[in-house]
């Protein structure tokens, strides 16, 4: 099989075909070829000028209304846009303003906070990172500890954040906080505050991944003074925020077409190790490749349900765990294509790409423990649509 | 997730769940392998009556024009009911009979192919399809009558039925033949399987038949037959998981242990997920495959990834439905034991999840 956007289960209408077309051709034109084939988190500066194309194309936040910028698209076209880039296993453009903080803001900010930083989240001006992790809230995340305590008109924000994806190079932080210690339930006492990662008393420590390179970071936070016009949201109004999946973002993770890549990888990597020529390794791809099969005809049924405004509660959840665990194995199939070569720390020549077999393999292990472990999701899945009882 | 049916066949397939409640199920099911007749006429004469078995013939030649997806629709709901149908086996062979057929052959069996008072059964074999099915064709001889020699090998419904559509050699072409059960040189040996239904060898030596079609009307033709039966066999499949996941899930909910129901232990609810979640996966990939069927586009890769994939899926949710029913699973008096041995018999027919894989795996290293 040959993962191609066009090749398996497309839904496009003819309108979408087109638009498919004209996006595949300008992304081929426009997307500075130092970034194709480097999905695995350029930095923002390395980013900023592919941003700066799609926002001048006009195609920065396909899911964004018009009235703020966006190009208020069809889900459809929304998915074109993200599988078309994708592709080329390029980067997608600054996405934690675009997808996670922006939609929230659209939905809950004050006029103020919209006009302050809707504009320079779309002209990619500002990036931003997400604060939600602490050194003892991982899974448990409504056990966080950072405060934030009102003093007149600012809040004194106090602890850490931990796992922030480029939270050393990000402008601002979107962060959730204590506002009440005594909440009970625990997650009835936490706020979203957006902070200005240049005020005094943030101090921030990159943190080297298996890769080798700082994709995350750690911040601190001393007695940091940060406005109470930038309470996002109502107080202690943090975890329905934090539970908004806006949008396409819940297509988008757990797309099938994270795995896709990988898979073609697969085979490009055993036709030139002779992997391909061993039954035995063929079983297993065929294993996985029928999984993705499966998939995507899932991921396809489910954004279909999706427009129809009759997407289950399921959905989500399956996507995460499937879409994760699948890619995964993909990603530990493509070190095994190699064969001895396989964890070879240089990268191999895949036509005109260079890829990194072992960094592709280390890169799989945030699809199944970030924005909620699959176990999590298991969790959410057994309650929520199976009925099972708490212990 | 919800398929998205039209009405009409939200409507069909609502109408299919009401009559198998009726004429299906698990006690009746246990009557009829008690009483050891091969086939529940009531029951086919109901699933007829309701116009299914000329689910895939033309409008235009007195059937209802359906396609796949109808009748997985249909064998899902069979599934769930533990209706052992000859259903998509007798649908596609009429359904080969108007396209192929000449006026004559039509004359002489689509009416009754459509009414349910006949029924033709496709004896394909064919490479891939299972352990022992090599893909050698039975071999025509041509001559005033045309003579068949050769065999196929596990026909289900053999046993009972009115005519075979046979796929067969002639000079390196292929041919489909009709033979009748009781022509010269036919030898029936059938054998019983663990579910009360049955599969047949069928030994042809010198065997009179009457040629439906040859060359690619008739490659065409059996792959159309090959693809609704395996489809059809792969929705039963997702049936009988979909039905054992929903008893286990009443059963844990249910049933306490240390002082609790054993489904709010988390050992438990992640294999119930993961169960559910080959369930709707499996459900997603068979109504698209389909659909795509009915569009034209749907090739054998895909057709071999469903009956892979729901045959192992429904093996994995019976293997958590068991285990989930502890000592109970074990025992024959419970339903749950039903599901997994007609599980079982379906996961190896048209082959398993195993020789799937192989075929998938030619099918798509040769496209590249």
């Amino acid at each position: 099989m040959a993962w191609d956007n066009t090749s398996v289960f497309a839904d496009d209408s003819v309108e979408d075909r087109d638009f498919r077309a004209e996006v595949r051709a300008w992304v081929l034109a426009n997307c500075p070829p130092e970034l194709v084939g480097r999905a695995a988190h350029p930095t923002p500066a390395e980013l900023k000028p592919w941003h700066r194309r799609l926002f001048e194309r006009g195609w920065i936040a396909p899911h964004w209304p018009r009235e703020h910028g966006g190009m208020g698209a069809t889900l459809a076209q929304q998915l074109i846009l993200w599988e078309e880039i994708t592709r080329l296993e390029a980067p997608t453009p600054l996405s934690h303003g675009l997808n996670l903080i922006g939609p929230i803001i659209i939905e809950v900010g004050t006029p103020e906070q919209k006009a302050q930083h809707l504009p320079r989240i779309l002209s990619g001006e500002i990036t931003w990172c997400q604060g939600y992790s602490e050194e003892g809230a991982g899974s448990d995340l409504a056990s966080l500890a950072t405060s934030a305590a009102l003093d007149d008109d600012h809040f004194v924000v106090k602890g850490h954040k931990i796992w922030t994806t480029q939270g050393q190079h990000a402008d601002w932080m979107f962060a959730l906080v204590r506002t009440d210690p005594d909440a009970k339930p625990r997650h009835a006492g936490i706020s979203m505050l957006l902070i200005d990662m240049k005020s005094p008393g943030v101090s921030v420590r990159p943190i080297e991944t298996l890769r080798g390179d700082a994709e995350f970071a750690m911040e601190f936070f001393d007695d940091v003074r940060v406005p109470r016009a930038n309470l996002l949201g109502e107080m202690n109004g943090g975890w329905r925020l934090a539970n908004m999946v806006l949008g396409a973002e819940r297509m988008v993770t757990g797309h099938p077409r994270t795995a896709a890549n990988l898979l073609n990888r697969v085979r490009d990597v055993a036709k030139l190790t002779g992997a391909a020529d061993d039954p035995a390794f063929r079983q297993r791809l065929a294993a996985i490749e029928i999984e993705m099969l499966a998939f995507s005809a899932y991921f396809r049924h489910g954004a279909a349900l999706h427009m129809a405004k009759r997407a289950p509660n399921s959905l989500a959840p399956v996507l995460k765990i499937v879409g994760g665990e699948l890619a995964q194995r993909a990603a530990e199939l493509l070190v095994e294509a190699g064969g001895a070569r396989g964890p070879m720390a240089d990268d191999w020549l895949i036509g005109n790409a260079s890829v990194n077999l072992p960094h592709a393999l280390f890169e799989s292990r945030r699809f199944t423990v970030g924005a909620g472990s699959v176990e999590i999701q298991r969790n959410v899945i057994a309650k929520r649509v199976l009925g099972l009882p708490s212990s | 997730m919800d398929l998205l049916l039209s009405e009409q066949q939200s409507q069909m397939r609502d109408g299919a769940a009401r009559l198998l409640r009726d004429v299906a199920g698990p006690q009746r099911l246990r009557r009829l392998m008690a009483s050891g007749r091969a086939r529940d006429d009531e029951a086919w004469r109901a699933v007829a009556a309701a116009g299914w078995a000329g689910a895939l013939v033309p409008e235009r030649f007195g059937g209802t024009g359906l396609g796949t997806l109808e009748l997985a629709l249909f064998h899902e709901e069979a599934g769930k009911h533990l209706a052992a149908t000859p259903l998509a086996a007798a649908a596609s062979a009429a359904s080969c009979i108007a396209a192929c057929g000449n006026a004559s052959l039509r004359a002489r069996w689509l009416g009754d192919c459509i009414a349910g008072a006949k029924i033709v059964v496709p004896a394909l074999g064919g490479a891939g399809l299972g352990y022992g099915t090599d893909g050698v064709l039975p071999r025509l001889r041509d001559g005033a009558v045309p003579l068949l020699d050769g065999a196929h090998s596990f026909v289900p419904f053999a046993a009972t039925a009115d005519a075979f559509l046979v796929a067969a050699e002639r000079g390196g072409a292929t041919v489909l033949g009709l033979a009748a059960p009781d022509a010269v040189g036919v030898a029936i040996t059938t054998v019983r399987n663990v579910d009360g239904t049955s599969s047949s060898d069928i030994a042809f030596a010198a065997t009179p038949v009457e040629i439906v079609a040859d060359g690619s009307t008739a490659e065409r033709a059996i792959a159309a037959m090959q693809a609704a039966t395996v489809l059809a066999a792969s929705a039963e499949l997702i049936g009988i998981a979909a039905a054992v996941h929903a008893m286990a899930l009443d059963h844990i909910k249910t049933r306490r242990q240390f002082g609790q129901a054993i489904g709010s232990f988390q050992a438990i609810q992640h294999r119930a997920v993961d169960a559910f979640v080959a369930v709707e996966l499996s459900r997603s990939l068979l109504a698209r495959v389909c659909v795509e069927r009915d569009r034209g586009n749907a090739d054998a890769a895909m057709i071999a990834a469903v009956k892979a994939k729901s045959s192992r899926s429904a093996l994995d949710v019976v293997r958590f439905g068991l285990q989930m029913h502890g000592a109970m699973g074990y025992a024959e008096e419970h339903e749950i034991g039903l599901y997994w041995k007609r599980a079982l018999v379906l996961s190896a027919l048209y082959g398993g999840d195993a020789n799937h894989l192989l075929r998938f795996s030619q099918l798509s290293w040769a496209e590249t």
